[in-house]
């Protein structure tokens, strides 16, 4: 019960490491996949070491603190086994034949094992998918290989998950986007372990040879996806349904560019991605939907964790989401079980489970700007809003209160994300902290709308104009809002790119403030 | 929940039947559609970096646009941009929205 704690065992003397072991497991775990991606080493060296490191733990359990440190650098050695691990290909994978099929088109087979986008492109409509590759063919027949690739046909398919399919294109490796920012598509793919474009023209002939192939759970879920989709689609307009599939279903690919550059300039473009607070209110939804119901509160409380889970797993479980649900499940586990969870060791649980499935998750920036938020928030909110109670200490206004908590939340969160942002996108955004204060309640009601929506037009189809209209004006108010923001005079301004060493300086100063000012306060 | 569920229907009934009989309303909210929103580059003052923020456009064709202005001057028209090299009508339709000539 490391997630759990008694409210009254609880002493500030508590050292946070000895309370909070996973923290130090996901500390050693991350820096061994640091450390894996820099320094080549051999697996099999790594995989007997990390085999003596436990024999060695296991022999000195007595002394806990020799046995806890040779444990962590275990953990630390894993990391870097899983780091290597991951970056080793089968002796039959694709990639190695690839270069040999460098001029001309090759004929390939595989299973489609992903959701399948079609979306508008300069080219016209470009269909696309992750292809595991089954065989390939050479001037001397079909070769069994493996792998997977990213396959772009341009043109219109009827092709859907699970299909076997055999079609012929150009394979290349991704190219690099040179565009501002450090964004590498090329490093993006190859952390999902695609290391090759197939790209298909298109008039080429594509076949499907079989369908239905792939987990029939997969299958349906892709399904729920898609339904989900046209609900969106059926009662908003083409912009709007973009946005809405981007805030509650995780797909982004249909955000209108001009809008999505809104967002980055005015610094909400966390908006867009599904975090803790989107989590937070599709849970509040859930569990006000199964008050309905007669049964106990413990029952409700149940209920909403398999539905939260339902839900991670339909928006596709990317880190942000990942994060969240795990965060948002504890908290619920633990009003179940009338114990008190504690936020490290929740913190730690969901990298630890995010890592361990794709050590790469860690050089993910979705991955590090959610975690960062969440550690800024923890950190310096209730120094913030020690500061602000005791400016309006005499304000007993209800929405002044909120105001100042939000801007509180908003602070402590653009102090933690500026180094991080400006480092990936060059990008500094003051506008953020004001912003924030009236978007994020929006965005509240923007969720519940969109939740309540799907929910209607699921029972009663023809009741979900209802909630439409309203989606639509807040929707609408939202992005307006955004868009008075983003002309701002000083809203957001680009500067020149930033080596990690001013980053790491930047986080170096900021979390030195903060324990000199939490010295001051405790003094 | 019911009080929430209630006052949503009304408010969405409300606004359907405000939409309906005054349609100016629609434009007025209708911010998500509206062009007003597209962030606007002038094609004749704009550095090759700040055409590069634009979509759709790349750092090739930015370059080249900037290349063209500084050997022929500025634009015209900005169906003028459609000479530079590398950019045909389907591009041209893309991100026209996103320039204009002051």
């Amino acid at each position: 019960m490391l997630m759990f704690q008694d409210v009254k065992s609880r002493t500030d003397s508590d050292k946070v490491i000895v309370r909070n072991p996973l923290l130090g497991v996901v500390v050693s775990l991350a820096l061994g996949i640091i450390a894996g991606e820099y320094c080549h080493f051999q697996l099999d060296v790594l995989f007997f070491l990390i085999c003596f490191l436990l024999i060695v733990t296991l022999i000195t359990k007595k002394e806990s603190f020799v046995s806890g440190l040779i444990l962590l650098v275990t953990v630390f050695c894993l990391g870097w086994f899983l780091c290597q691990a991951q970056k080793e290909l089968q002796g039959d994978h694709v990639y190695h034949v690839a270069k040999y099929y460098r001029d001309g088109p090759v004929e390939v087979k595989g299973l489609v094992i992903s959701n399948v986008t079609r979306k508008d492109s300069l080219q016209g409509v470009k269909t696309s998918f992750v292809l595991d590759v089954q065989a390939i063919k050479s001037p001397w027949g079909w070769h069994k290989k493996t792998g997977q690739i990213l396959v772009d046909i341009f043109g219109a398919t009827n092709i859907n998950y699970g299909d076997i399919v055999k079609f012929s294109g150009k394979l290349h490796k991704p190219y690099e986007f040179a565009k501002t920012g450090r964004f590498s598509y090329r490093e993006y793919l190859n952390r999902q372990s695609i290391k090759l474009i197939l790209s298909v023209k298109k008039n080429a002939p594509v076949e499907i040879l079989k369908r239905n192939q792939g987990s029939r759970f997969k299958a349906n879920v892709f399904r729920l996806r898609e339904y989900l989709k046209k609900k969106f689609t059926d009662n908003l307009t083409e912009n709007e349904s973009g946005l809405m599939c981007a805030i509650l279903l995780g797909d982004r690919s249909n955000i209108p560019v001009h809008i999505r550059e809104l967002f980055v300039k005015t610094g909400t473009a966390h908006i867009l991605a599904i975090s803790g607070l989107h989590v937070g209110i599709v849970a509040g939804c859930f569990f006000m939907f199964f008050r309905i119901l007669p049964i106990n509160r413990r029952c409700k409380l149940v209920a909403t964790v398999i539905m939260l889970i339902a839900y991670m797993i339909v928006v596709e479980a990317r880190p942000s989401v990942v994060r969240a649900t795990v965060m948002t499940v504890t908290i619920l586990i633990g009003i179940a079980i009338e114990r008190e969870s504690d936020f490290i060791s929740m913190l730690s649980l969901s990298a630890l489970m995010l890592l361990t499935v794709n050590p790469y998750n860690i050089f993910d920036v979705g991955f590090q700007l959610s975690y960062i938020c969440v550690v800024a928030i923890f950190w310096f909110y209730p120094l913030f809003e020690r500061s602000a109670k005791m400016i309006f200490a005499d304000n007993r206004i209800f929405i002044v209160q909120v105001v100042v908590k939000l801007f509180c939340v908003s602070l402590a969160v653009w102090i933690g994300v500026a180094g991080a942002i400006a480092y990936y996108f060059q990008m500094v955004t003051p506008v953020t902290i004001v912003a924030n204060i009236l978007i994020v309640p929006l965005l509240s009601v923007v969720v519940a709308l969109g939740f309540g929506m799907l929910l209607i037009s699921s029972f009663v189809p023809s009741g979900a104009v209802f909630f439409a209209q309203c989606l639509k004006l807040v929707l609408n108010i939202k992005v307006g809002l955004i868009f008075l923001f983003s002309k701002m005079p000083g809203a957001y301004f680009y500067i020149e790119r930033i080596s990690l060493v001013h980053v790491a300086l930047y986080y170096i100063f900021i979390v030195l403030l903060r324990i000199g000012i939490g010295f001051r306060i405790k003094k | 929940m019911l009080v929430l569920f209630i006052a949503v229907v009304f408010s969405g009934a409300a606004l359907q039947l405000a939409f309906k009989k005054y349609p100016f309303l629609t434009d007025i909210v209708n911010v998500i559609d509206s062009d007003k929103i597209y962030p606007k580059v002038d094609i004749n003052k704009a550095t090759a970096q700040e055409l590069v923020v634009v979509p759709y456009i790349g750092e090739y064709t930015a370059n080249n646009i900037v290349e063209y202005r500084r050997k022929n001057g500025p634009f015209k028209s900005l169906e003028q941009i459609k000479n530079v090299k590398g950019i045909r009508d389907k591009n041209y339709l893309h991100f026209s929205k996103y320039l204009f000539i002051k």
